[in-house]
């Protein structure tokens, strides 16, 4: 994909890449606030370290790693070292190569809020830029707790470096929860808005580095023989599911804070759901794509409290089995309160009110505690309008399906009927299958390694604008705010199962039910 | 009770191949589990060779692991005796990053005597339908040899390795079996500079080569007496990147008797001199920039040094032609005067 929002100094490829080459991007630093986390350590430096290694890193490339610990570059390196070799693709790190990765490697220790600590930076990057010949351009990654994201913009508005000229660009990166409902997304969007525009900020959302998601445009778009039944007319409904096995393990503290709904709902599902109903773009540019994005998700009504009883439900796990094994249930969680309000399980139907799908619901859930982790979408045609098989034990046939498998086991499959050998005229559902692994011998790269590169790169395309992001919002939050004030029927399914009754009754009011996966 | 077979085979002497899909569909390998395989649908791979590269061939298939073919046919040609012995197996094998086996299978057949002249014959009548069919030919290829003729207009994808005669040879059979009608050609020599492309693309910005365009000098280095076929292909590769007004020079240098390059000089008019010397024994180089203004920067770069089987498992993964590859061959063929 190419993108339309690439600015100075973006690399124009010199030599023709062929089918074996890849873009490398233009020099830069890439400052990474939030350098000793967990989010750091287990995708960050990995991906970093394996974009270099794959000789796709320039050699004027540096990494400023900012958190406030007390650590020193050499502390650093260890860390870094360390986070690589037990996170990272590679168990053995190459003495010569880690040894030039790790001299781009510099690190400050700074409390976030104090603005000598920006000047401090400014002035290592001016240094590596003269040191290392470097070029000036800048991407800020913020791996921080979500209040530090408007903080560190604005300090670095304060220092300059936010700016961009002909020659360099300066580009944040935002991981998510972008906002925790409507008006703090807003806040948070004016403030660092403020300081970075559109086009430099690039609001993260990793499914959209995962493989089958970016296939999900190829198989629309690349096909002819699915986009004429992909609408209302051929569609009798459409299931997302992103199911984990998991609880909340380390990440209590945080979970209790957000929840399903903001955890997985209002970015990942939203997202998966508007390339599942978009219009075909223009072309595959990021402003073409986000455009068509968009427009889903403004014809996704909101939810009222009208319609609230209709369109969602939400459990929280109580102690079940996983896999065979005990596991307790969430308010015994580590870090989550003994009486928490927060939902682990969400089930919603939704609409699209537009010519392609008026009529079509949407069926999405997300859980922990599910029997079993599994993302994926499923289109559900509608039945054959007449089956000519009189006289035989043929009664009805399933519905064909089409499901997109995004983890695990990457890939597609195709529900239809088939004769059942014998002299009797039966019929069975087969299906036809494609898998990742077994079709295709390159292997996919790492998310994180896709978007890290793409950030670099100046394409937007696999990341969320800010019209997407506050749509999102305006969908939810009547039903964040209800939820938020309102007493959740605590424990009401049990870990191990597919969430509360409540979940089946939303469907089934519909004549339809979940799919068992 | 048993415990399930994960890898399955049948040996014998046959007239034609016909007995051995037969052969094959008995086979019924297992997953882990004892749960039937499904099977793993990537591509044919077809290898032609003397006996003895058919066997160094098998042990580069062997070492594939998740880049396996889903049938891999290898056939050898031997004057003496007559008829065919075949060896097929099939096996669970674990694909990219499946958890699930899937089944792929091995046909090895030497063709003695006669039988020799049928190999793409035999090799039609094995390979999985609706599969794209490579065929990797582990030699210089003869185009007079009906029997390359007719594998390579089976082929999807034809893998040569003309690498083994010497470089300008190697260039003109390349020049002769690249057509357009033709299938999408390369070369294990092409596959193994990859590395020193990427490295080139790395160092290299448009505003670069606006001033190589008028007139670079690149020298590369090689541990081989006369230019090898990779040295030849880079050659023409930069050639044709940079442009007709660059001088292209070759210059051998001892490395312990490792013939493939070992380093690349690039200076262009503007005055900045980029070097990149390979480090012997890492999968990395030293590259040296030296900037018009007299600044001068060295690093250490990673280089990827990949084995003959890492570089057969990229081309695996390649469908397309390779128009670069095809236009690196016709200005090598300049440079070698073909």
């Amino acid at each position: 994909m190419t993108s339309a929002t690439t600015v100075a100094n973006d690399p124009q490829t010199a030599f023709d890449l062929g089918a074996r080459l890849s873009r490398t991007p233009a020099p830069a630093s890439i400052v990474i606030f939030g350098a000793s986390g967990d989010l750091s350590h287990r995708k960050l430096m990995p991906a970093l370290y394996n974009l270099a290694l794959q000789q796709l890193l320039p050699p004027e490339m540096n990494i400023i790693g900012m958190s406030r610990s007390a650590w020193s570059d050499d502390q650093f390196r260890d860390e870094v070292r360390q986070a690589v070799a037990t996170h990272g693709a590679h168990d053995v790190l190459d003495a010569d190569i880690w040894d030039a990765f790790a001299r781009r490697l510099h690190y400050l220790s700074a409390s976030f809020d104090n603005p000598g600590a920006y000047n401090d930076l400014r002035g290592a990057l001016a240094h590596l830029n003269r040191s290392t010949g470097g070029l000036g351009n800048r991407l800020f990654y913020l791996a921080t707790a979500p209040e530090f994201f408007p903080v560190i913009a604005e300090q670095l508005g304060d220092a300059g470096l936010a700016s961009e000229d002909d020659d360099t660009f300066s580009r944040i990166v935002v991981e998510k929860p972008f906002g925790e409902n409507l008006a703090s997304a807003r806040t948070l969007n004016e403030r660092v808005g403020a300081v970075f525009g559109e086009r430099q900020t690039y609001r993260i959302d990793h499914y959209l580095g995962k493989e089958t998601v970016q296939n999900l445009l190829v198989l629309r778009f690349g096909n002819a023989i699915f986009e004429p039944i992909w609408n209302r007319r051929y569609v009798d409904h459409v299931q997302i599911t992103v199911a984990e096995d998991l609880g909340v393990e380390t990440r209590g503290g945080y979970y209790d804070q957000s929840g399903a709904l903001r955890d997985i709902v209002q970015n990942h599902i939203f997202q998966v759901l508007s390339l599942v109903a978009m219009e075909p773009p223009a072309r595959f540019d990021s402003r073409s794509v986000h455009d068509e994005k968009v427009k889903v998700l403004r014809a996704i009504p909101e939810i009222t409290a009208d319609n609230i009883h209709e369109s969602a439900v939400r459990g929280q796990y109580r102690a079940g089995f996983i896999a065979g094994q005990p596991v307790v249930g969430y308010r015994a969680e580590h870090g989550v309160a003994p009486d928490s309000n927060t939902e682990t399980f969400v089930a919603m139907r939704l609409t699209v009110d537009n010519w392609r799908w008026a009529g079509t619901p949407f069926y999405l859930r997300t859980g922990k505690r599910m029997p079993r982790r599994a993302t994926e979408v499923a289109i559900q045609f509608k039945p054959a309008p007449h089956l000519p098989f009189a006289h035989t034990v043929v009664e009805s046939t399933e519905p064909n399906l089409l499901i997109l498998r995004i983890q695990p086991d990457e890939g597609t499959s195709l529900r239809f009927s088939a004769k059942v050998p014998g002299p009797q005229v039966d019929i069975r559902n087969v299906s036809m299958d494609f898998q990742y692994g077994s079709s295709f011998l390159k292997p996919t790269a790492e998310a994180y390694e896709r978007l890290l590169l793409d950030a670099l790169l100046g394409d937007s395309t696999l990341f969320a604008r800010w019209d997407e992001v506050e749509r999102g919002w305006e969908i939810v939050d009547e039903l964040l705010h209800l939820w938020d004030t309102t007493p959740i029927a605590a424990s009401n399914y049990a870990a191990g199962t597919w969430g509360p009754t409540e979940a089946d009754a939303l469907i089934r009011r519909d004549g339809r039910e979940w799919r068992r996966l | 009770m048993s415990e399930p077979a994960t890898e399955v085979a049948w040996d014998g002497h046959v007239a034609n191949v016909g007995e051995l899909s037969r052969a094959l569909n008995e086979l019924k390998p297992t997953g882990p589990g004892g749960d039937p395989l499904a099977v793993a649908t990537v591509l044919n791979l077809v290898v032609a060779a003397e006996p003895e590269r058919a066997a160094e061939a098998e042990r580069v298939i062997e070492a594939l692991a998740d880049h396996q073919p889903s049938r891999a046919i290898i056939v050898a040609r031997d004057p003496d005796g007559d008829g065919i012995d075949a060896h097929v197996e099939a096996r669970a094998q674990l694909m990219g990053s499946t958890r699930t086996p899937s089944r792929v299978e091995l046909v090895h057949l030497r063709l003695h005597g006669a039988a020799g002249g049928g190999a793409a014959s035999a090799v039609r009548a094995l390979l999985r339908s609706d599969l794209p069919v490579f065929v990797w030919w582990p030699d210089v290829p003869d185009p007079t040899d009906p029997v390359f003729v007719d594998l390579a207009q089976r082929a999807d994808r034809l893998i040569v390795e003309a690498g083994h005669g010497d470089g300008s040879l190697g260039i003109r059979r390349l020049v002769q079996i690249i057509s357009d009608r033709g299938p999408a050609v390369t070369d294990l020599a092409w596959a193994a500079l990859t590395p020193w492309r990427q490295l080139l693309n790395q160092l290299t910005t448009r505003e670069h080569l606006e001033h190589m365009r008028e007139g670079a000098t690149a020298t590369i280095r090689h541990g081989a007496v006369e230019p090898t076929l990779g040295a030849l292909l880079l050659g023409g590769w930069l050639l044709d990147s940079i442009g007709p007004a660059t001088t292209v020079m070759f210059a051998a240098a001892s490395r312990g008797g490792d013939p493939s390059i070992c380093e690349i000089r690039l200076a262009d008019p503007s005055g900045r001199v980029v070097e990149i010397d390979r480090v012997t024994g890492r999968a990395a180089a030293a590259v040296v920039t030296h900037a018009p203004d007299a600044t001068t920067h060295d690093r250490m770069m990673p280089m990827p040094e990949p084995t003959r089987t890492q570089l057969l498992a990229g081309e695996l993964e390649l469908q397309r032609r390779d128009h670069p590859f095809e236009r690196a061959v016709h200005a090598a063929r300049r440079l070698v005067g073909a």
